[in-house]
């Protein structure tokens, strides 16, 4: 078998570039191989006739050598390697491209522009990330990759109220999109602003879910927006006796529109009507207001009579108050009393 | 339904939420939800399916998958469970479209980007990262709980360092990385009750009552399926 995995480490490495291929495999002194993916340069085999599975979990080969086998490999056909040509297999670099959208709704075509894909190494980087997304004088497409790879970066310090206002702006400027392809960029945005913002920020934050007088903000970008609120509040510091009306009178005024049995069945409805219940509940829990919201929006899912969606509220308003316990004590002292007789 | 195998020469039903497992020289590695709109009954073990699973990132694309696991959900379980997935639709959009976008060299030293978990099997929402991390089985179990169902016992078999570089073979260099580990395993420590894919097809190896009824409690050899629970152990009920 050692001599076989030699034979094998030598042909990947003078022989991928012309290989002779099937639809599934591609064939080596009596093995199979199944599949050689880019990048982390590993491998399955099936011995041919006896069903066994070797599993190479890397090539022995030089460290220098690696990218430039990896490049060569890449370098053959891109498209063969969007997605796994072997189920085994479940690693990055693998992904079917989103241009085949999926998941997405009827909204209209996209007007982002047609992008030549890959972006730079900056993407990696948090200060060149803001530097794009501060400056409009970068090219578009990497604006908006820089508010996409914002999300899973970490911006601290003094790069957080940068960041903060960069996305704001952003926000500000497409809340009200319908293009579906922009709605991705402006969700990742959301998202990590929801989670990046201070507790001051929440009122104005609230703001951005109101529509104008002629364009709804979209039914999964609302969605996203009190998700994004609902993470923030469960799992960032919260101060007790901070005043949040106009967040509560806007989250409260769209769950009551929701609550209906003729929309709660619809689109991404019953989850936003849960996620503002969960956000009203843990709000109303920090203010020295009486006010009773959660508890009528409690009654009315009650009334609605849908079970399973009064289970799924019940549920993710317990969990929510597990969550708060260990991240904002206080708040949980009087979520829990707010919540007690539910 | 239990749990079957997928195999050439037959087909297997498989219906929407139903858990879909891949394995790899005989052990089971990955989970994942079936993501059809309609049962299919044209299922063998060369068919892709749709799924939605912790690949990492959270995805939802096509796999051939090795065993499927379910029970007859009730529209009321399957409407919840369902709200679950599609509370990640967008995530997974955004990770689909990282992915496409992202530079065809990394650097070497890409900062981590914590989103995938061996124990505990989810986590929560950061500042760095506003996104759930899970493993793939705690994708799985978050989402049948969010029906009601729990399907595994928080009380399971301890896996040290070593047993985990064998249960995940393609990740044995990054456990031996301080850093990578601290990834995988941010509590620290030095075993864990992992959640491990055979347990899910052990679990959903009961009568649908005893699925709801009871979470699963695995046992040493559970991660295999079938179970190669020693002798002394009692098998698991069909």
């Amino acid at each position: 078998m050692a001599e076989s995995l030699r034979s094998l480490e030598e042909y990947l490495r003078t022989r991928l570039p012309t290989w002779d291929e099937d639809d599934e495999h591609i064939e080596l002194d009596g093995h199979r191989i199944e599949s050689v993916l880019p990048g982390v340069i590993q491998y399955n085999l099936l011995l041919k006739g006896s069903e066994e599975w070797i599993r190479g979990i890397g090539l022995n080969c030089r460290e220098e050598q690696v990218e430039g086998l990896a490049k060569r490999i890449r370098s053959m056909s891109r498209q063969q390697w969007t997605e796994p040509r072997n189920s085994n297999l479940l690693l990055p670099g693998t992904t079917p491209k989103s241009t085949t959208r999926i998941f997405l709704t009827s909204t209209a075509p996209s007007n982002v522009p047609v992008q030549d894909a890959k972006v730079g190494d900056w993407v990696y980087h948090p200060e060149a990330i803001l530097e794009r997304l501060e400056n409009d004088s970068f090219l578009e497409k990497d604006r908006l990759a820089a508010v996409l790879f914002a999300e899973t970066k970490p911006f601290d310090g003094e790069l957080r109220p940068r960041l903060l206002k960069a996305l704001s702006r952003f926000i500000e400027g497409n809340r009200l999109t319908e293009d579906a392809d922009r709605m991705i960029y402006l969700c990742s945005a959301i998202r990590k602003y929801a989670m990046n913002m201070g507790q001051d920020q929440i009122e104005a934050y609230a703001e951005w879910l109101l529509p104008t007088d002629t364009t709804p903000v979209h039914h999964e970008v609302e969605m996203e927006f009190v998700k994004g609120l609902s993470y923030r509040l469960q799992f960032e510091k919260l101060s007790l006796l901070h005043e949040s009306p106009n967040a509560i009178e806007i989250l409260g005024d769209i769950a009551f529109g929701y609550l209906r049995k003729s929309l709660i069945l619809q689109k991404s409805y019953a989850n936003t009507a849960m996620l503002l219940i969960v956000c009203i509940s843990i709000l109303e829990s920090r203010s020295e207001s009486q006010t009773d919201l959660t508890d009528q929006l409690l009654k009315k899912v009650e009334a609605l009579g849908i079970s399973w969606f009064q289970e799924m509220v019940e549920d993710n308003l317990s969990e929510a108050l597990q969550f708060v316990e260990e991240n904002n004590p206080e708040v949980a002292v009087k979520l829990h009393s707010l919540l007690g007789n539910k | 339904m239990a749990t079957t195998r997928t195999s050439n020469s037959a087909t297997v039903t498989v219906r929407p939420l139903d858990v879909l497992s891949i394995e790899l020289r005989g052990f089971l590695f990955h989970s994942m939800l079936c993501d059809e709109s309609s049962d299919r009954s044209d299922v063998n073990e060369r068919t892709r399916v749709r799924v939605a699973h912790m690949r990492p990132p959270v995805a939802a694309e096509s796999f051939r998958c090795h065993v499927v696991s379910g029970i007859a959900l009730t529209e009321r379980e399957r409407s919840k469970i369902r709200k679950f997935v599609e509370r990640f639709r967008k995530e997974m959009e955004a990770n689909a479209k990282q992915l496409e976008l992202a530079p065809d060299d990394p650097p070497k030293t890409l900062p981590s980007e914590p989103r995938y978990l061996i124990h505990p099997e989810r986590q929560p929402p950061k500042t760095a990262c506003p996104l759930w991390s899970f493993s793939c089985v705690g994708f799985v179990i978050s989402a049948y709980k969010n029906g009601r169902i729990t399907l595994l016992s928080p009380i399971r078999p301890l896996k040290t360092i070593e047993d985990l570089k064998l249960l995940y073979p393609d990740r044995a260099d990054d456990l031996d990385d301080a850093n990578k580990r601290a990834e995988y395993l941010p509590e620290g420590g030095d075993s864990w009750p992992v959640a491990l894919v055979g347990y899910l097809a052990n679990a959903f190896n009961r009568s649908d009552d005893e699925v709801r009824r009871a979470p699963f409690e695995p046992q040493p050899g559970d991660e295999h399926f079938p179970s190669q629970r020693l002798p002394s152990m009692p098998s698991v009920t069909t």
